[in-house]
């Protein structure tokens, strides 16, 4: 039994040399054509490659990411803000649009109620301008009427004076004819005593 | 020994295979340049040349993608690149209020942007002829861990100590609930991981093994698939999965 464990133990030490000496080995050749190991070699190049991702990610992120980002982002806002405005320019000219459509309707309307009281005011005017005629008219035949009266009446007086200027030459040529001085004088008193003074007085 | 052989590098195990392989085949990572970290030796290595290209290419797209918005004018047309610039942006924060919602979602989309156009362009760049940094598992890991913190410090944010209660809410589904929970930076790490490495070394064997006239077109269509189109979709499932992970952290129940 001791011999077993003296010979195990013995065994032990044997491979922990050969693993030590495997291990010294590690580091003692140069990397050629290395394709797969568990060593210190791993660990350092997982150290540079996590710096070397490190680096990366903060070049690509100052360089590139964060400005394209930041890039697409005013770009985003800018076409959002256009989009936003032309919306509101939209509405804008509806309403637009709306109060012009409806103003439209009012103007026919309106123009419907200019043009009936125009004609409203035509017939009045019409209306107004025949009775004037109608007055002026009557008025002209009554003047006229009064002028003919006047005129007859002036003719009535001329043809009396006529016919007494007429009569009183005939007369004067008649009596002329008929009467000597004795009897002119006759008469003359006759006549002055006929008229008398009343008739003077009248 | 057996252990020790899965546990470490074929490098580190036999470097005779390796050595007769570099001959013939490479679709390993080759370390260049040796550094001291912490008392420990570490290299760096074809992955970190290629994350340094990587990273290069997307600061410089940033700086131009930059200088593009600050010329732009917000009030009028956007450009060609312009447009390519915005639509990736609105794209993440699209994704990422549909998968994590209104409320949280708009906080993510510089994580998941980054994280997303980094794996994405690391898929392929083996189109370019780099070695794919996602093909090595400490990117991959690293990326799965930061996942996992983000994970459990929305959880603790979110839920309170809920989060930890959650764990054991059917008492006897508590093991594999934390299984469950440790299992996932693994599983998400060790499945970008593989994709990726696949198409490595297919790519690898097919440009290191054929004879020169049995690769002359038809290698574009497995570039096409191996690492567009399941760089594409493993890029999509990782950022996917990162985003599902922390959204469910949300819940508030």
């Amino acid at each position: 039994m001791g011999n077993f464990i003296s010979s195990l133990s013995y065994k032990t030490i044997v491979f922990a040399q050969e693993l030590a000496n495997e291990r010294a080995d590690v580091n003692a050749p140069e990397v050629s054509n290395r394709i797969f190991g568990l060593d210190f070699q791993l660990i350092a190049d997982a150290l540079i490659m996590a710096l070397a991702i490190f680096i990366l990610f903060l070049a690509l992120s100052y360089l590139l990411f964060n400005p394209a980002r930041e890039l697409l982002k005013k770009r985003q806002e800018k076409v959002q803000g256009e989009l936003e405005f032309s919306a509101k320019e939209k509405e804008d000219a509806i309403a637009l649009k709306q109060e012009y459509e409806a103003k439209l309707k009012n103007v026919s309307s309106e123009v419907d109620e200019i043009l009936s009281e125009g004609r409203k005011k035509a017939l009045k005017r019409e209306n107004d301008i025949v009775d004037e005629a109608r007055v002026e008219a009557a008025r002209i035949i009554d003047r006229a009427n009064k002028e003919i009266e006047l005129e007859k009446s002036k003719v009535k007086d001329e043809m009396k004076q006529e016919i007494v200027t007429v009569a009183s030459a005939m007369a004067s040529k008649i009596i002329a004819e008929n009467i000597d001085s004795a009897k002119q004088a006759q008469l003359v008193d006759e006549a002055l005593n006929e008229m008398g003074d009343n008739t003077w007085q009248n | 020994m057996s252990l020790v052989s899965i546990m470490l590098s074929e490098s580190v195990t036999n470097p005779e295979v390796v050595a007769k392989a570099k001959d013939e085949v490479s679709f390993g990572v080759d370390g260049f340049y040796k550094y001291s970290l912490f008392g420990h030796e570490a290299w760096l290595t074809t992955t970190h040349v290629s994350l340094f290209i990587i990273m290069i290419l997307l600061i410089g797209f940033g700086i131009i993608a930059n200088i593009a918005i600050r010329r732009a004018d917000p009030y009028k047309k956007p450009g060609k690149f312009l447009n390519v610039i915005e639509y990736i942006v609105e794209t993440f924060d699209n994704l990422t209020k549909v998968n994590m919602g209104e409320k949280h979602g708009y906080k993510f989309s510089n994580y998941i942007g980054t994280l997303f156009i980094f794996v994405l362009t690391a898929n392929i760049s083996g189109l370019f002829g780099l070695r794919s940094p996602t093909a090595d598992y400490g990117v991959t890991l690293s990326l799965a861990l930061i996942t996992f913190v983000l994970i459990h410090y929305n959880g603790f944010k979110y839920q309170k100590a809920k989060h930890v209660t959650n764990l054991f809410k059917p008492i006897f589904l508590s093991p594999i609930n934390i299984i469950g929970e440790i299992a996932t930076p693994i599983s998400m790490s060790l499945r970008l991981f593989g994709n990726v490495l696949s198409g490595t070394v297919m790519m690898g064997l097919v440009y290191g093994l054929l004879p020169w006239f049995a690769k002359l077109i038809w290698p574009a269509g497995a570039h096409f698939y191996f690492d567009l189109f399941s760089g594409a979709i493993q890029t999509y499932v990782f950022c996917m999965l990162t985003m599902v992970f922390i959204s469910n952290t949300f819940e508030e129940e």
